[in-house]
């Protein structure tokens, strides 16, 4: 009897930790392949923050014609010197809403939109939605990773500009880096608090039981 | 002084008397097994969806254009801690699914819905089905890709009912032929206002049931009040002590572990011109969703689904014998079994790729599944039989 | 020996959790308070070098407007006053700032460098109940019961710096 009990306990709890193992941690039967690799060098310069810096003069060069950060408060170069666009810049300090971005510049949108078929994206979130070695190999060569994409290759040949690019990316859709520090810290030491109440109640039931006996 | 405030309340509110008559007096029976606490873990994180769900509500702007940046930049960069209540937020409302799930599977197993406790279980059902749709409307607001093409595809499901009605019903989810700014407002409405609030209602019904008729005895017999143990503080310390260990959990997830809550391609602006290479609803759907896709007819699939969400809402009329508890009843603890895997199974399949294997897979867990619920009233029968009782008498018996 | 080892645990169970509902409203309170964008504009600089002799410069400071103002070396103000608050503080000074709501109601006084038809000095006037400060921010005449506020500032080179 003992030992049934065991085993459906074991049943149960091995069920349970296998489905949310597959749901929230790895699928295993979900084969995600890797189509695409960066080589080592350039992987530690896209963890560097300090290359963002240079990668945002380098996404100022060779990418604001098509592209916009606007939660860097980047935009399109040819918005800098809009008299209205100066003014609500002004006023909206945090962020200039989308629409009214786009409103402003309606005829500048309406070229690109003829030059290449859609609005190229905004860059602001790319790196959460992409992973980084897609990133790398799409802006260095668009045309091999996704075939007939109207952004024109431009940076052939260029992978360390390219990997400081992403690192700018990176740097504009994470957090800081002492910000990061912070919450990491702030997480463990929650989870410790949690641990550790909860065995000081443990602690404190096993002693009311005792104390009846 | 504070004694005389305590005091000064409790002679207009009786509030000592309450907290005795729901803590120490409220009995429990001896034994209770671990997945007990499931219940109240889902309270606990109730609340926190609560507390996030408010602060989050401040800076979230119901409208298409600003929806998406309200969320990834006021909410994420801007406001302090804003992506800490984000994250809670989305961990939470998995976490809250999960529970649910947890708990229904408990409850099934101790056999809790039967006679007294009916209407605790519906009501439980009700609460599930509010649950789905507070879920569901909450994850198309942040308006980045998945949500917005997860809108999209929401109502084409009861747009499968043939003759023109489907279609009604469709547009009339969506506010229209397409998923715009009305949808975002309404969508806002229900997750925030309306959904939350008749969830609260239903919670407190359930919890003044189970306070009301207590909680089923795992060995399934009912046991006079002085077998029973108190509430406070042999499971309330138990509770407390699982509820920090759970939040152990919930916070490594909240800050370590994100991804599966916060998906990659929702980063990405909603942009009605362009659907992602692969949707599929949130896994807490993903059961009902592989049922609806196996069966090859699509109203068949819409009704095989519903089907099961009406059954389950009918389990203490389908499994009518007073034998309680699958401890003491071989052949549903067999059944019980083949449930859970599934249910698993379903869910899994909902995750992968619809090959044709997977659909056949699927086809075979759907009648598995619903095997279950058609065992139930045999079950019964034979156990009734068992005994020598007529149905009535089978019914009610007392143990 | 048994019962004080209890004691101590109830305490610090009791202060444990009353440590993470503490823990837990921090948050909360840290996210109502302003942003640190937001704190970033609780100090404003102000070029001072092209503000003329009696012109004014109107800054926002923490959500409200604070006038800028340069009176003349020898400017002196001669009449009667209902209120001395601010004339002690900023006699010296020629170049000051002060918060531009009106003691009275909150209206936003205007700033008359030439006076006008009722007052023939440089004063602020308050449009919405006639209130008549000097350009200290005294009260001359009028309504308003107190002068106008004056903000924390310094000068640093070309620069008025307020907050």
């Amino acid at each position: 009897m003992q030992n049934k009990g065991i085993l459906k306990t074991l049943f149960f709890t091995g069920i349970t930790i296998f489905l949310f193992y597959t749901l929230w941690i790895d699928n295993i039967f979900k084969k995600e392949t890797k189509e695409y690799s960066i080589p080592e060098k350039y992987k530690e310069i896209i963890r560097d923050h300090k290359s963002a810096i240079k990668g945002r003069q380098l996404f100022l060069q060779n990418c604001s014609g098509c592209h916009s950060v606007i939660y860097d408060n980047v935009y399109h170069s040819f918005a800098y010197t809009n008299e209205a666009f100066q003014k609500y810049r002004k006023e909206y300090r945090g962020l200039l809403p989308r629409d009214l971005y786009y409103a402003v510049f309606f005829k500048e949108f309406e070229g690109l939109k003829k030059a290449f078929g859609r609005i190229p994206p905004d860059l602001s979130t790319i790196y959460l939605a992409r992973d980084e070695a897609y990133l790398f190999n799409f802006i260095l060569n668009p045309q091999k990773v996704m075939e007939g994409t109207p952004m024109p290759p431009i940076m052939i040949g260029r992978e360390e500009e390219v990997a400081k690019i992403v690192a700018y990316l990176r740097h504009v859709a994470l957090p800081p880096e002492e910000e990061e520090k912070k919450r990491n810290i702030m997480g463990i030491l929650m989870i410790s608090y949690f641990i550790i109440t909860g065995l000081l109640i443990f602690i404190k039931r096993y002693r009311i039981i005792k104390n009846e006996r | 002084m504070f004694e005389k405030i305590i005091d000064w309340i409790d002679e207009r509110t009786h509030i000592k008397n309450i907290l005795r008559e729901n803590f120490v007096e409220y009995k429990v029976p001896k034994g209770l097994t671990f997945p007990y606490v499931f219940g109240v873990l889902s309270l606990v994180t109730m609340f926190f969806q609560f507390v996030s769900g408010i602060l989050l509500s401040m800076y979230y702007e119901p409208s298409i254009h600003e929806a998406f940046d309200s969320v990834n930049f006021l909410i994420m960069k801007k406001v302090n801690f804003g992506w800490f209540f984000r994250h809670v937020h989305a961990a939470g409302a998995n976490f809250f699914m999960a529970l649910i799930y947890l708990h229904m599977a408990t409850a099934i197993y101790y056999n809790a819905y039967k006679r007294p406790r009916e209407l605790t279980w519906i009501v439980g059902c009700i609460i599930y089905l509010l649950m789905i749709t507070t879920a569901l409307t909450g994850y198309i607001l942040p308006w980045g890709q998945l949500s917005y093409w997860g809108g999209v595809v929401t109502p084409e499901i009861p747009g499968s009912i043939p003759g023109g009605i489907g279609e009604i019903i469709a547009t009339w989810m969506k506010g229209g032929y397409r998923l715009g700014d009305l949808a975002l407002g309404r969508l806002f409405a229900f997750h925030a206002i309306l959904l939350p609030m008749l969830l609260t209602i239903m919670v407190i019904i359930h919890l003044i049931l189970i306070r009301r008729i207590g909680v089923t005895d795992p060995s399934g017999f009912e046991r006079k009040k002085e077998e029973k143990i108190p509430f406070h503080p042999y499971v309330s310390l138990k509770e407390l002590g699982v509820i920090m260990w759970f939040l152990a959990l919930f916070t490594y997830f909240v800050f370590f572990k994100m991804d599966k809550f916060l998906p990659k391609e929702n980063f990405e602006p909603a942009d009605f011109m362009k659907t992602p290479s692969h949707i599929a609803p949130e896994w807490y759907l993903l059961p009902f969703f592989q049922v609806f896709r196996s069966i090859p007819d699509k109203f068949l699939g819409f009704i095989a689904f519903n089907l099961i969400i009406l059954l389950l809402f009918l389990l203490p009329f389908l499994d009518f014998s007073a034998v309680k508890s699958a401890r003491n009843r071989p052949a549903f603890f067999v059944m019980y079994i083949i449930l859970i895997i599934s249910f698993t199974a379903l869910t899994i399949l909902g995750t992968l790729d619809p090959t044709p294997t997977n659909a056949k897979l699927g086809l075979f867990f759907t009648f598995t599944l619903f095997a279950f619920f058609i065992s139930l009233p045999i079950i019964s029968i034979v156990e009734c039989k068992r005994m020598n009782l007529e149905r009535e008498e089978c019914k009610t018996k007392e143990f | 020996m048994e019962a004080t080892r209890r004691d101590f645990l109830d305490y610090l169970i009791g202060g444990s959790i009353l440590a993470g509902i503490g823990g837990f409203t921090y948050p909360i309170i840290k996210s109502l308070a302003p942003s640190k964008e937001e704190l970033k504009t609780a100090v404003v600089r102000v070029n001072i070098k092209d503000l003329e002799t009696f012109g004014v410069k109107v800054v926002s400071w923490k959500g409200k407007p604070v006038l800028v103002l340069k009176l003349p070396e020898n400017f002196e103000w001669k009449g009667d006053l209902k209120t001395e608050d601010n004339i002690k503080v900023l006699k010296d000074k020629r170049i000051f700032a002060l918060i531009g709501i009106c003691t009275h109601l909150g209206c936003i006084p205007l700033w008359r460098p030439k006076g006008d038809a009722d007052f023939n000095e440089p004063h602020l006037h308050c449009p919405c109940h006639g209130g008549i400060y000097t350009p200290y921010g005294d009260v001359v005449a009028g309504p308003p019961p107190a002068s106008l506020p004056i903000p924390p500032q310094k000068i640093e080179g070309n620069m008025l710096v307020i907050g």
